[in-house]
This record gives C-alpha cells, sequence and structure tokens, in this order.
C-alpha cells in the first residue's frame, strides 16, 4: 500500500514491516468505513426512520419492542413515555449526538494544536504560563468544565460544541508541544532557521506536517469520549433539549421508565455503546497504522 | 553516601518540595480565578438565569445588586478573592444555608464511593493489565482488550442504569437507591470503578510490556532467572510508579464520575449537590462545589507528585 511504504524500512525486515503496516492499515479501513456507516446514518436518518419520531401517541406508550398497532405499524424498538418510536428517536438522536461530538474535537484539535505549537515553538516563560494554564484547566473534571459553561452560556448545540470543545484543548496542547520540543532541534529545523525562514513558516511548514499524525490519532481516539461526555450532559438535562432527540436525553426520558419499561434507556446507550467502541477501536487502529512506534504488540 | 552528597540530597528534597507546593498554590489561584471567569465574566446573567424569565425588572435589579454583579469586574474579581480565601461563598439560593458548608456536609458520602471504587478499580486492573501483557496477543489479551474497550465505550450513567434494571430490578438483590446499608454502595461504586478500571488496565499493561523490553528484562532471563521473579521483582514494581502517577490523574475521572452517578443512583453526594445546584442555577452552590472539587484533584495530584518524587531519585534530581 502506498501509505506504509512511506515509512518501510530498507533491508530484510521491511517486508515484516510492512505486511504489519498493511494490516494495520487495513484495520482501519474496515474501522473506518464502519464508521462512516453510522455517519451514513445519521445523516440520512430523516429517509430511514420508520415513524416520525417527535410524534405523541399517548395511546401507545410505553409498548414493548415489537409492538404493532392495530393497523400494521410495527415498532420494533417499542415507543418511549408518550408514545414516540424509540427505533426513529435513536436514529435520528445519532445525528445531534455525532455532530457535537466531531465539531467539539475539532475545536479542541485546533485550539489545543496551536496553543502547543506555538507554545513548544516559543518556549521560555510563554511556554510555562500556557502549560501552567493546562495545568489549572485540569483541575477541572471535564464534565463540571462543560457543565458549568453551558449552565452560563445556556444549552444551545452551538454553546454545547464550544464547552465540549474548551474541555479537552489541553491534551492536544500538551501533546503536540511535546513532539515540537524535539522536533525544534532536529537539522531540518536547525537548517531553516539558519537560512534565514521565518519562524512562522518554520512552524507551518516544517513542524506542523510533522505533528499532524499525533493529531490525528488522538482526534480519533477523543472522538468516542466526546460522544459520551455529550450524553452524559443531555442525561443531566443540560444538552440538547427536548423534545429534539439525543441519546443521552432518551437515556435520561428512560430512566424514570425503567421499572416497567426497559427498552426506553437500554437501546440508546446501546447505540452509544456501539458508536464509540467503533470510534475507539477505529483510533487504536489508525495508530497503529500511522505510527508504528505505540503499535499495541 | 557522603555527608555533602547527603545534604545536597536534602536541599534537593526541599527544593523540590517547595517548588511542587508553589505551583499547586499558582494552580489554586488558577482555579479560582477561571471559576470567576466562567460564572461572572462568560455572557450570561447569573441573576437572569436564577430568576428564570418571568422576573420582574425590580427582582432582577436586587439580585444583581446582592450578588455583587452591578458592580465592576475587577472590584467582582477582587470581593470573590477575599471571600474564597475566608471559604465565604454566600447562602445557597435555594437552601438558604452557606453554600460552603452544604458542599463540606457532602464530602464525606462522596468519599465512601470514590475510595472503594478506587481499590475496586486498582484490584481488578492490575490482574487483567498485568495478564494481558504476559500474554500479550494471545486470546486472554485479546478478550481483556475487548472487555476494557467495551467497557470505556458504555457511558457510566447508563452502565447505573443498566446494573439497576439487572441486580435491583429483575434479581432484586440490591436496592436501587440510596446511601444507608453497605448493599446500597456496591452499585455506584462498581459503576463508578468501571471507566477507572478499563483506563488503568491498559495502562498496566503498556507498561509491563514496555519494561518487558528493556535491557535488564532480558540480562535477568539470561541468567536465569525464573518468570515469575522476572515479572514480579523487576517489571511489576518498575511500572507500578507510573501507574500511582496515572491513579492521581484519575482522580479527576473519579469526582467527576461522581457528578453524574450520584445522580443515577441518588446518593447525596457533592457531586450530585453540584450538579443540581448548576440546574437550579444555584450559584454560591455552584461555585463552593466546582472549587471544592478542584481543590481536592491538585491536592491529590500534588501528593502523588511528592511521594513520586520521594520515591524515584531520577525525578528527585531533576
Amino acid at each position: 500500500m502506498e501509505l506504509s511504504s512511506k515509512r518501510s524500512v530498507p533491508g530484510q525486515i521491511a517486508g515484516k514491516k510492512r505486511r504489519g503496516l498493511n494490516r494495520a492499515w487495513r484495520r482501519s479501513l474496515i474501522r473506518g468505513v464502519l464508521l462512516l456507516c453510522i455517519v451514513g446514518v445519521a445523516i440520512l436518518a430523516p429517509f430511514l426512520t420508520p415513524h416520525d419520531p417527535n410524534k405523541v401517541a399517548i395511546g401507545a406508550r410505553l409498548q414493548g419492542p415489537g409492538y404493532r398497532t392495530d393497523d400494521g405499524k410495527l415498532f420494533l424498538l417499542g415507543t418511549d413515555g408518550v408514545g414516540r418510536d424509540v427505533l426513529s428517536r435513536v436514529l435520528v438522536g445519532s445525528r445531534l449526538s455525532l455532530l457535537i461530538a466531531v465539531s467539539a474535537v475539532l475545536i479542541a484539535a485546533l485550539l489545543g494544536s496551536t496553543v502547543g505549537l506555538v507554545s513548544g515553538f516559543a518556549g521560555g516563560a510563554m511556554d510555562s504560563v500556557i502549560m501552567r494554564l493546562g495545568d489549572i484547566w485540569l483541575a477541572f473534571p471535564e464534565i463540571l468544565l462543560a457543565l458549568s459553561v453551558t449552565a452560563v452560556l445556556g444549552p444551545s448545540v452551538l454553546n454545547l460544541i464550544v464547552a465540549l470543545g474548551l474541555s479537552r484543548w489541553v491534551s492536544y496542547a500538551r501533546l503536540v508541544r511535546g513532539n515540537v520540543l524535539t522536533l525544534r532541534e532536529r537539522e531540518f529545523v536547525t537548517a531553516a532557521h539558519s537560512i534565514g525562514v521565518s519562524p512562522l513558516q518554520i512552524m507551518l511548514r516544517h513542524i506542523l506536517p510533522n505533528v499532524v499524525d499525533v493529531i490525528v490519532i488522538l482526534s480519533a481516539l477523543h472522538l468516542g469520549q466526546m460522544i459520551i461526555l455529550e450524553s452524559a450532559l443531555s442525561f443531566l438535562g443540560l444538552g440538547i433539549q427536548p423534545p429534539t432527540p439525543s441519546w443521552g436525553g432518551m437515556i435520561g426520558d428512560g430512566r424514570i421508565y425503567l421499572h416497567n419499561a426497559w427498552w426506553v434507556a437500554t437501546f440508546p446507550g446501546l447505540a452509544i455503546a456501539g458508536t464509540v467502541l467503533l470510534a475507539g477501536l477505529f483510533g487504536d487502529a489508525l495508530r497503529d497504522a500511522l505510527d508504528p512506534r505505540f503499535r499495541a504488540d | 553516601m557522603g555527608e555533602t552528597a547527603r545534604k545536597e540530597r536534602g536541599g534537593t528534597v526541599g527544593a523540590v518540595l517547595i517548588k511542587r507546593l508553589l505551583a499547586a498554590i499558582v494552580v489554586i489561584w488558577g482555579v479560582v480565578t477561571m471559576v470567576f471567569v466562567i460564572l461572572r465574566v462568560l455572557p450570561g446573567d447569573p441573576a437572569a438565569l436564577a430568576l428564570g424569565v418571568e422576573a420582574t425588572p425590580e427582582a432582577l435589579a436586587l439580585l444583581r445588586h446582592q450578588m455583587g454583579l452591578d458592580r465592576p469586574i475587577p472590584v467582582q474579581y477582587a470581593v470573590f478573592l477575599w471571600d474564597v480565601a475566608r471559604g465565604n461563598f454566600g447562602a445557597s439560593l435555594d437552601l438558604g444555608e452557606p453554600a460552603m458548608r452544604l458542599i463540606l456536609d457532602r464530602v464525606p458520602a462522596t468519599m465512601q464511593l470514590a475510595l472503594p471504587a478506587l481499590l475496586l478499580a486498582v484490584v481488578v486492573a492490575l490482574p487483567l493489565g498485568v495478564v494481558a501483557a504476559i500474554r500479550a496477543n494471545s486470546l486472554w489479551d485479546r478478550l481483556i482488550s475487548v472487555l476494557t474497550l467495551g467497557a470505556q465505550s458504555m457511558p457510566n450513567f447508563w452502565i447505573g442504569l443498566m446494573l439497576i434494571l439487572i441486580l435491583a430490578r429483575d434479581w432484586g438483590w440490591l436496592p436501587t437507591s440510596g446511601r444507608g446499608t453497605w448493599q446500597q454502595m456496591v452499585m455506584p461504586v462498581v459503576t463508578l470503578a468501571f471507566p477507572l478500571l478499563s483506563v488503568l488496565s491498559r495502562f498496566v499493561r503498556a507498561g509491563m510490556l514496555e519494561n518487558l523490553r528493556m535491557d535488564y528484562v532480558r540480562t535477568a532471563r539470561a541468567k536465569g532467572v525464573k518468570d515469575v521473579v522476572v515479572y514480579y521483582r523487576h517489571v511489576f514494581k518498575n511500572m507500578l510508579i507510573p501507574v500511582v502517577t496515572t491513579l492521581g490523574l484519575q482522580a479527576g475521572t473519579l469526582l467527576g464520575g461522581s457528578v453524574v452517578v450520584e445522580t443515577v443512583f441518588a446518593w447525596p453526594g457533592m457531586g450530585r449537590l453540584t450538579a443540581d445546584a448548576i440546574l437550579r442555577r444555584d450559584y454560591p452552590v455552584v461555585q463552593a462545589g466546582v472549587l471544592m472539587i478542584a481543590l481536592i484533584i491538585v491536592l491529590v495530584n500534588l501528593t502523588v507528585d511528592l511521594v513520586y518524587s520521594a520515591l524515584d531519585p531520577r525525578i528527585r534530581f531533576h
């Protein structure tokens, strides 16, 4: 494969390594495609739902999975406390969960990487101040930080994205900074310096391309955690507001009916667990493929 | 060790101690400032949020005045710092009692879950991680990896609800919620331990594998040292130090988790109190709760840092 040969080593080991890398790439490809399928479902959700996800039918409330109405309509995953179709809501709920998680990861990655790049490259007092700021940030559990920010700004989708993005930038900043510190001393950087390339150019042209892999890997690994964090906020009531379906919000609703209608809280949770697991597996595989130093084996 | 060297070492340890303490104080100040920024400087009016949309302008003005929101930001900040230094966060808007006392009253309940959860996570994660590393790439390793990744993929509030569903509703083994008996502790502790033990066991595995690759392990094996001895005396012990640090970093996971888990199990801890206060816009309690949680995390990390530098000479000297 093209990408793996870029990193292969000449000599006898090369063949073995390339095979290992090929396997890693194949694995990330398969998992990536599966993840894309979930994204596809999210995008196409309005066309896939068997029922209107917001249609209330008190007469059909809390009907178990496989419930059929008199006119033959099937509710595969049952209905919730006000008779809405659980399957349709799980499908539509994926949209905002994924949109928010992906956007929040992008914000965290962009902000954190920029900070880390500048901090590592500039060094000195600026670096110390930024890193101390990171320490302070890490003293707040993410959920508390995100909860406080959404509580103050109000629970809109945009605020949720900002709150979640802000809760995670430090990991990117630390990772990128660490990499920059080593790269800064490398010959190609000192050479660029000596021929008078501007610091900004060095950062963007010479250093950034070398840290992109680690940023991508971390983003993939964070995606699932972001989905969980968003669902926790919605579960607690400060995320996506009803009646818009969201996985966390549905679990929050289902909690009330836990004793007589298990399906209301169970299925959205399975949707979260499945998506997050896949995102985690994808992140792992991508890490193995992109950065063989971190290979699990 | 010579006299000079001992003196030097003592000096270094003292210097490290002072440096870390100063850094912790800076972090605590930063934490206080951040709480201020989030609750007072970000757009959004705490008074308006506290009173809701139907508030009259007069009531709003009165509350803004009571909360000191009508003063300039630097003055508000100075007053805030002074109040925090005295532990005075004002009275809860809902309950009328001093916010800090409300939070302090709930600290024991939170610890009653957090500490056993930590212990449970360690007791389960260590063997899992060690087995996964020793039998790397075997069926066991894969099984453990799938299980831990699976556990990490489930939101903890959902795990809690599923435990209630199975253990309390279906099997009737345990009470669903509340605090009082040990049976009521089981589900929240397990729920809280879940994400932690996944992270920890993956970390233990990685740490073991890294040490297994070291030259000293090869040397020990070449000398004919038995596997068990190599694993325990050399690899396991060397791997423990970074694991302790990770545990310190997980204080945040535990206390953050307590916000959700205590809500699910109606456990009267400070996590739930803080979450409720956020939902009810009870700002004095939010400030006190968030600060207390952050403070505990900073102190835990400081302690871990100090224990760590006492254990590992490489860190002590550099």
